[in-house]
């Protein structure tokens, strides 16, 4: 298999214009110039067929997750989540896979896009702030994004999702960008609090201002790798927020996570070797691995945050 | 019954040889998918660093329009053939654009590359693929572009001003400048002809440098006064220490002259001034003969006339005296100091 490891996504590059003006983006041009602009994107997807998923969605994660859901509203633990449920509930999976999302995805970035991970909420996250590219993030840059679907409406006291428009223009961090140690990262429970202070620094450098997205059921919105984005506080513990998120990274690409990517002497770039929800296989088998010289993937982040402590709204 | 036995051999043998024998001759014949141009392609890789690969490539019968930096299975770089090259196209009687630079990503993320890299320019219709080579040394060209592609290096960019003169000595000397993204601390290496490499690091101010995008503090120097076995020599500045990978630079430069320094050549003193000078230095003293003094008065001397060709030998001899000197002194040193005797108790004493 041959990895083209160039360029960049069609609404970062510096001929945006141009590409748009020359029809690059077809159907969705409109969407294609909020990306490069704002850093995001909302599709209204509501059907008949979309009410059916978000409601059997609901129905059975309201089972599966009733115990958390309980402690919750008594305060005895925090937002119930479930993540790769589309591993075994097929409408988490067919929302994952919708061809909507993936025909724009092809057209705002140039390359075929795939799911690989998946998410649902019961209840806003209350997130902190922060940019889904410290997490994962591709080589070359930019080929991740993240999709944020609306299982009912949001209502303002429930913790919506919130973000700072233009903040995917800032730099993408790792934390080889800040110096950090292995051991600095292994000492942090929460390794995204290292990168807090660098990103609100950022916003207030910019002068840029939060919105919160308050979606109609059935309703997308698709953001950038680096939008900085969180959950706003919920003030009615008993409102839902049902909701998905779907994290997608692009063809012919290597897959990191900065967060473990360190200096190459101290071990190099944290590799990924992501599902595809497509087909339930990983992206790379063992021999394609090895065939690209690639060491295992994830050596780090295996032995030092078994589960991955990090939330996303 | 012959005829029935003849046509019978002729069956069991001779037709299947004839028709292996046809069929060779038919793919032989047939055409090649991607048929190889008569022509040769022209032009190569000129400069190799761990920023850039830079070159040209002409084909008479193949329109050439990508070139591309390959690992294996790899796409790391790939730029379009569109530089113009005024002396390529005098060179080969033909005008266009036939220049590219290849960029090498700082930020790439393997730390291994188990394949050997190679760059190849593809026509327009992505048919056609001819390797590039390394013009100075085409053998040397994957292990060229591997060691530009080596993690600590990778990204590297710089420049190598050259010598300047302000005619003082302590003043001249070579500069120029070079950073790696998101790295603080880099290193260049000074080559010279017949001497070990010289490090040196890129932390001067350059705000000419800065106004233009790089970072402040990128600048190197190194003044005649600091590496003067070196003056006289022809010197390159390189990314590495192996001296493989050279900053760009636009003519050769020397290492100032013995006009420009004011600096004797090679040794600059006669040994037994210098090493009396250093010796009164170390023991807290002031020289006799201030080295200065002996710099402003000396002349330079017969050395000037020595032919340019014997410079290299006469200079390697200068050196190896200058260092057996240097030992000897020493080993003089070593014998004037007597170990302190041992006193030995009286029980010992009495005990023998």
């Amino acid at each position: 298999m041959a990895l083209d490891l160039t360029g960049m996504p069609l609404v970062d590059r510096p001929d945006f214009e141009a590409l748009l003006t020359s029809g690059q983006f077809g159907p969705w041009s409109m969407e294609a110039e909020k990306m490069h602009r704002d850093g995001f994107c909302v599709l209204d997807l509501g059907s008949p067929e979309m009410d059916r998923l978000c409601g059997s969605i609901i129905a059975q994660l309201g089972l599966r997750l009733a115990p958390e859901i309980a402690q919750w509203r008594q305060q005895a633990a925090g937002p119930p989540r479930l993540q790769d449920g589309w591993k075994d509930v097929l409408e988490i999976r067919s929302l994952a896979l919708l061809p909507e999302v993936a025909d724009l995805l092809r057209h705002l970035y140039g390359r075929e896009a795939f799911a690989f991970q998946s998410l649902n909420f019961v209840v806003g996250s209350q997130q902190s702030t922060h940019s889904d590219a410290v997490h994962f993030h591709s080589y070359p840059n930019g080929f991740m994004c993240g999709v944020w679907i609306a299982l009912e409406d949001v209502s303002a006291d429930s913790g919506p999702l919130a973000y700072y428009p233009g903040s995917h223009r800032f730099p993408y961090l790792s934390a080889r960008l800040l110096g950090l140690s292995p051991d600095q990262v292994r000492n942090q429970e929460h390794p995204q609090l290292l990168f807090e202070t660098a990103w609100q620094q950022e916003i207030a450098n910019a002068g840029l201002s939060q919105e919160s997205f308050l979606p109609r059921r059935g309703q997308v919105l698709i953001w950038h790798a680096n939008l900085l984005h969180g959950g706003q506080p919920v003030t009615n513990p008993l409102a839902t927020r049902w909701s998905q998120v779907v994290h997608y990274y692009f063809e012919d690409c290597l897959y990191t996570t900065p967060m473990f990517s360190f200096a190459a002497n101290h071990g190099g770039d944290d590799l990924r070797n992501p599902y595809r929800i497509e087909n339930g296989l990983r992206c790379y088998t063992t021999q394609e691995w090895q065939a690209m010289g690639l060491t295992s993937p994830g050596a780090f982040r295996q032995a030092s945050h078994p589960i991955e402590r990090v939330r996303h709204a | 019954m012959l005829s029935d036995r003849l046509v019978i051999r002729l069956n069991e043998y001779v037709m299947p040889k004839w028709s292996s024998l046809r069929r060779l001759w038919r793919s032989e014949r047939a055409p090649i998918p991607h048929s190889v141009p008569f022509h040769p392609l022209r032009g190569g890789i000129e400069l190799v660093t761990p920023s850039m690969v830079a070159g040209w490539a002409f084909h008479p019968d193949v329109t050439l329009t990508e070139v591309k930096l390959l690992v294996g299975p790899l796409l790391i770089s790939k730029a379009p053939l569109n530089g113009h090259r005024s002396d390529v196209a005098e060179t080969i009687g033909f005008d266009g654009s036939f220049g590219f630079q290849l960029n090498i990503p700082a930020d790439f993320p393997l730390l291994f590359l188990d394949s050997p890299p190679q760059v190849i320019v593809v026509s327009e219709d992505g048919q056609e693929r001819f390797p590039l080579h390394f013009l100075a040394d085409p053998k040397a060209t994957a292990s060229l572009l591997s060691q530009a592609l080596q993690p600590d290096l990778r990204g590297l960019q710089g420049h190598f001003d050259g010598f300047s003169d302000d005619g003082s000595g302590s003043g001249s000397g070579v500069s120029g400048w070079a950073w790696r993204p998101g790295s603080e601390n880099t290193t260049v290496w000074l080559q010279a002809d017949n001497l070990p490499p010289r490090a040196v690091a890129c932390n001067l101010a350059r705000p000419d440098l800065e106004m233009i995008g790089h970072p402040l503090h990128c600048g190197f120097a190194l003044s005649l006064t600091e590496w003067p076995e070196a003056i006289g020599r022809r010197v390159k500045a390189s990314f590495d220490q192996e001296g493989r990978l050279f900053l760009p630079q636009t003519q050769t430069t020397e290492m100032g002259s013995p006009e420009s320094s004011g600096i004797i050549p090679t040794t600059r003193l006669p040994i037994d001034v210098e090493l009396s000078s250093l010796r009164a230095v170390e023991a807290g003293l002031t020289p006799a003969a201030p080295l200065d003094t002996y710099l402003q008065s000396t002349p330079v001397g017969p050395m000037l006339d020595t032919p340019i060709s014997l410079d290299a030998h006469w200079q390697a001899l200068e050196d190896f005296k200058l260092l057996m000197d240097h030992i000897e002194a020493k080993v003089d040193d070593l014998e004037r100091i007597q170990p302190p005797l041992r006193r030995r108790s009286a029980r010992f004493r009495l005990w023998r």
